[in-house]
């Protein structure tokens, strides 16, 4: 009897929980192919009045459309500065879907810098930046506790406009003070983990990789003020029979990109709003006619620090 | 795997864990509360202007002059609005129409283009928060002290107030003063128990009535069952209990001074547990040693509410009638979790996600109503009540990744004050034209700041021949409170929270009209448009968060506005045995957030057509049969227009918002009664029910897939089939 019980209570509940699938076709999703732009013009103090350019350029095919590019489909991307038009790249080809273009133009802080990308089929993408101020100087503290680095740092913002500013630590071992031409080997704080259950920025806004971490922060909460940060880094790779020294690259962003680059993490970690039950991430973009982020950066590195034992 | 990747590896299972935890339960919580009115007297019904379709002939259609009102009795949500075997007065309500249920089997009433925020819902006079156990299959008002409800979605009086969208208002029996009697019900998963009699013959009364569920005592073979199959190391535990407790006691110091004290605690308890051993050898290790640790998954979650009100029913003078309620409604919401994952590579790795959320919100309250018939055309209402709100969401989190730990902790506290006044006029011309002017003043402040509303309301009803109403309203209702939510589900991690400097109030404004007929054979045809406007809707920005932002709430929400409007139409016919129903709405509900997009939108829930059929047939004194089938076109959802995948992940790119349609929902329930009563005067009711009798897959939430030609296709998912259930019910 106990086990007639048993199979009944399990038939029940399987028959009122056992899930069942539908598949259906979605219905009115828009054709239109549209550009994604994805790219900084980033200044750097070191350089005489040159900017690296670099942009990716997603040629991204719609949902319900036609999803292949034929190898003939060409896109061209025009860079101005200042309204003046200084670049045209007429051969891009889009048949792959994306592609990093990459160039240098003479721009300085200030400068306002358009690109556009063109294509049959396409809605012209345009996206607009200025190349913004240098960035602020950056003191630097450092000690050492144990396996951890304590790294304090303060820098002064400007007053009267939106400012955000990325900040990338590096380290070097070495007999002496290395030069201000070596990049030096990242360190990464454990903050910005897009699979941590809780997203956590620590003091900053927003954690993105543009081939270094880069860890943000927008100037709301201290415009024209001073901004102090501690951080603990743990685990450091001190060396055993070298100095260590540390540095900061310190990059001023124009504020779309923080925009930008919140709004991305933010959709990648929206599971329910895949499935519909929770809103969708309606990503920020400066792309008129397209999606993505054009933004300027000026950036600028602070001294090599030697961390004491 | 390196740390990133461990806890990426973490995230995944944490987040499926998470929708299980609270899609399994679907857990249901709904609106509201308010400053609210009233009516003046539970005797009195002469609010009832449209009767129930299926008992119309029992209460006469009064008619005053507000639009969208529906009284419904008991014999309207016993018959053809039964979930295993338990009659529901929230679904007789989804059944009406211009109302929407939202996902299916959740308890969600969308009104006229509102949310299922935008509704109170009263329980003798006090604002009930949390109207539904587990997920809407139960709503938390017991029909069997349920004496009738007052629905409103336009045409609302002046006495209402508080939310936008719509007013339950629901008043619960007395005990009878002169005689014991009560009724025992048990069914597939839940039994009632009720009694009532005098405690004092013809003076004090009580009537209490519990009702509890037993799904822990069904699951729990189940579980050992799976437990026993499990491979080896696999232990599953959970349980689910709801219960809600209503009682009261009435004196009655004469005809016209009566004195209720009322109590309501209600209470959903869900545990769930999964751990998993797991064994590994770490890579470092030369000899190879076996290590030892377990996976677990841990919830504890617990929601509900209290009510406890002091009711006052005093007839001053023959013309002048107060009620005044004293009361506190109290919602809390607790959800704690435990997740652990537990990996080896070079070492064994942990890490671990604690969390404690807790969703509070308390009002004490004061109100008195007056009722005054200074003239055969006159009818006035007035009064004032006074709202004291503690809202004290709360929510901690530890977060550890190899013993490093990383605590979060957030909390909000906001001590509210709502005062509200209101007058209004129920006049009669010439016998055929009824007018029904009111005005409402709200005052709120919470968080130093003060909003104020002055909120107009006009109903006008012509009687243009025998049996023929002709009626138009206009109504405008605030709302200061905002149920914070990060998904679209009713979830006990939602927390309600005031109107701040930052947070403006919601508004809304509604025209509604229409003609109501009486036609030969019984026959009856009503017809009701409206157009309803909303200002100040809150929509989450979208970041990933199953709780909602306690500390950045005010800047974590888009502010948009809303629109709402169509017809709806009852025909119904009737005869002596049988009843025949038909409800259809004709609605567009759209939505526009500049930040989101530039232009109008749908609705997640702007369902264009809606029917509903309803059939009652008693076939004999002894038996009852019934149906209802209810169908509405597909909701709409947001899904990427583009997608592209420079690496390995698919990006999506959004731009309109809910831009598919959902396929359609339809659905029968039916069921039966077999009534027998023995030579003692015992009656024995015996129900069958099947609910979704088809076994129609109706889409709660969908994934949306890719195929080989690279097209999108979505895959919903249904969660409940046909679902049969039988109870029997014994009144004595």
């Amino acid at each position: 009897m106990k086990k007639y019980l048993k199979i009944s209570a399990l038939c029940l509940c399987l028959t009122v929980f056992a899930a069942c699938e539908v598949e259906f076709d979605f219905r009115n999703l828009d054709e239109d192919p549209l550009f994604l732009l994805d790219g900084n013009i980033i200044a750097d103090l070191s350089s005489s009045g040159s900017a690296s350019f670099q942009m990716y350029l997603y040629a991204v095919p719609s949902a319900a459309g036609n999803r292949e590019f034929s190898e003939e489909a060409r896109c061209t991307l025009k860079v101005y500065r200042n309204s003046e038009l200084i670049d045209v790249k007429d051969y891009i080809t889009i048949e792959s879907f994306y592609g990093l273009i990459a160039d240098e133009y003479a721009v300085s802080p200030g400068d306002e810098v358009t690109v556009t990308a063109e294509s049959d089929g396409f809605l012209t993408a345009s996206a607009s930046t200025v190349i913004p101020e240098n960035p602020p100087a950056v003191e630097i503290a450092c000690s050492r506790d144990g396996d951890n680095l304590d790294v304090r740092f303060s820098f002064g913002d400007n007053a009267g406009t939106d400012d955000a500013y990325a900040f990338s630590f590096r380290t070097l071992a070495s007999d002496g003070k290395p030069g201000d031409n070596d990049p030096g080997n990242l360190v990464e704080l454990p903050y910005g983990d897009l699979g941590s259950p809780v997203i956590d920025n620590g003091p900053f806004d927003v954690v993105w990789e543009d081939g270094y971490s880069y860890y943000c922060i927008r100037d709301d909460s201290f415009n024209g003020g001073r901004k102090e940060i501690e951080l603990t880094f743990t685990s450091f790779p001190f060396s055993s029979d070298m100095t260590s020294y540390f540095r900061i690259e310190v990059r001023h962003v124009s504020p779309e990109r923080i925009l930008y680059e919140t709004a991305v993490a933010d959709k990648a970690n929206n599971i329910l709003g895949f499935v519909g039950l929770a809103p969708v991430t309606f990503a920020y973009t400066n792309v008129s006619g397209g999606s993505g982020c054009f933004s300027g950066v000026n950036t600028a590195y602070t001294d090599w620090v030697e961390i004491p034992d | 795997m390196s740390r990133e990747e461990r806890k990426y590896h973490f995230w995944r299972r944490f987040v499926s864990g998470i929708c299980i935890l609270f899609l399994f339960p679907a857990l249901g919580r709904a609106a509201v509360p308010g400053g609210h009115r009233d009516t003046l007297s539970v005797a009195e019904k002469k609010d009832s202007i449209v009767e129930a379709m299926i008992t119309a002939d029992r209460h006469a259609e009064q008619a005053p002059s507000q639009t969208g009102h529906k009284r419904l009795e008991k014999g309207d949500f016993i018959y053809g609005n039964v979930v295993f075997s338990s009659p529901d007065l929230i679904k007789a309500i989804q059944n009406l129409p211009g109302v929407n249920a939202g996902t299916e089997l959740m308890s969600g009433l969308y009104v006229h283009g509102g949310e299922g925020s935008d509704n109170l819902f009263l329980l003798d006079g006090v604002p009930m928060y949390q109207i539904s156990h587990l997920g809407g299959l139960f709503s938390s008002f017991n029909t069997d002290v349920v004496d009738h409800l007052d629905f409103y979605k336009s045409g609302f009086p002046a006495r209402y107030g508080g939310r936008m969208s719509s007013v339950v208002d629901v008043t619960t029996r007395d005990g009878d003063p002169e005689k014991y009697h009560g009724s025992f019900m048990i069914g597939l998963i839940d039994g009632r128990l009720q009694f009532e009699g005098p405690l004092v013959r013809g003076k004090t009364s009580f009537n209490i009535a519990f009702r509890r569920s037993w799904m822990d005592a069904v699951l729990a073979p189940v579980i050992s069952m799976v437990n026993k199959g499990t491979t080896k190391g696999e232990t599953i535990g959970g349980t689910y209990s709801f219960y809600d407790l209503n009682a009261s006691v009435t004196h009655r110091f004469s005809r016209d001074n009566i004195l209720s004290l009322k109590f309501y605690h209600g209470r959903d308890h869900l545990k769930l547990k999964l751990d998993t051993e797991q064994s590994g050898t770490a890579s470092g290790d030369p000899e190879m040693n076996t290590l030892y640790g377990t996976d677990r998954l841990h919830a504890d979650i617990a929601w509900g509410n209290t009510l406890a009100s002091l009711n006052w029913r005093y007839r001053i003078l023959d013309n002048l009638k107060m009620r005044t309620i004293l009361y506190y409604t109290g919602s809390a919401a607790d959800v704690e979790y435990y997740m652990n994952d537990w990996e080896v590579d070079e070492t064994e790795h942990n890490t671990s996600v604690e969390e404690t959320n807790r969703s509070r919100i308390s009002d004490v309250a004061v109100s008195s109503d007056f009722s005054w018939q200074p003239h055969d055309s006159h009818d006035i209402r007035f009064g004032a009540s006074y709202q004291f709100h503690l809202y004290s969401p709360s929510r901690q989190s530890l977060m550890t990744v190899d013993a490093v730990s990383d605590r979060n902790n957030s909390a909000r506290r906001y001590l509210g004050n709502e005062f509200s006044l209101y007058a209004e006029d129920e006049m009669t011309f010439l016998d055929r034209i009824s007018l029904n002017i009111g005005l409402r003043y709200a005052l709120s402040g919470a968080s130093g700041k003060l909003w104020n509303s002055l909120e107009p309301r006009a109903a006008l009803r012509v009687e243009c021949c025998d049996g023929v109403d002709f009626k138009v309203s206009y109504t405008e209702m605030s709302q200061f409170a905002h149920l914070i939510s990060t998904t679209y589900l009713d979830i006990p991690t939602n927390c309600w929270l005031p109107s701040t400097p930052e947070i403006p109030p919601m508004h809304s404004r509604q025209v509604a009209g229409g003609i109501y007929c009486s036609l030969p054979l019984n026959f009856r045809l009503n017809i009701e448009g409206w157009y309803k406007t909303m200002d100040n809707l809150l929509e989450y920005s979208g970041a990933n968060a199953l709780f909602p932002p306690l500390d950045t709430w005010e800047t974590s929400f888009y502010k948009g506005r809303g629109r709402s409007y169509g017809l709806e139409t009852e025909f119904g016919w009737r005869s002596r045995a049988l009843s025949l129903t038909a409800y259809y709405t004709l609605s567009w509900s759209q939505r526009k957030f500049d930040d989101i997009w530039t232009g109008w939108y749908s609705h997640r829930h702007d369902n264009r057509h809606k029917l509903t059929l309803m059939a009652c047939w008693k076939i004999s004194r002894a038996v009852d049969i019934y149906a209802t089938w209810n169908y509405n076109s597909g909701g709409w959802m947001t899904v990427a227009t583009h997608i592209y995948n420079p690496g390995e992940v698919f990006h999506r790119i959004y731009t309109k918002p809910n831009n598919v349609n959902l396929p359609d929902y339809h659905r029968l329930d039916l069921g039966a009664n077999f009534r027998k009563t023995s030579k003692g005067g015992l009656e024995h009711v015996w129900n069958i029910g099947i609910y979704n009798a088809y076994c129609r897959k109706n889409v709660v939430f969908v994934a949306v897939n890719e195929r080989e030609d690279k097209s999108l296709y979505g895959t919903g998912r249904a969660i409940f089939p046909i679902i049969p259930s039988f109870s029997y019910t014994l009144k004595f």
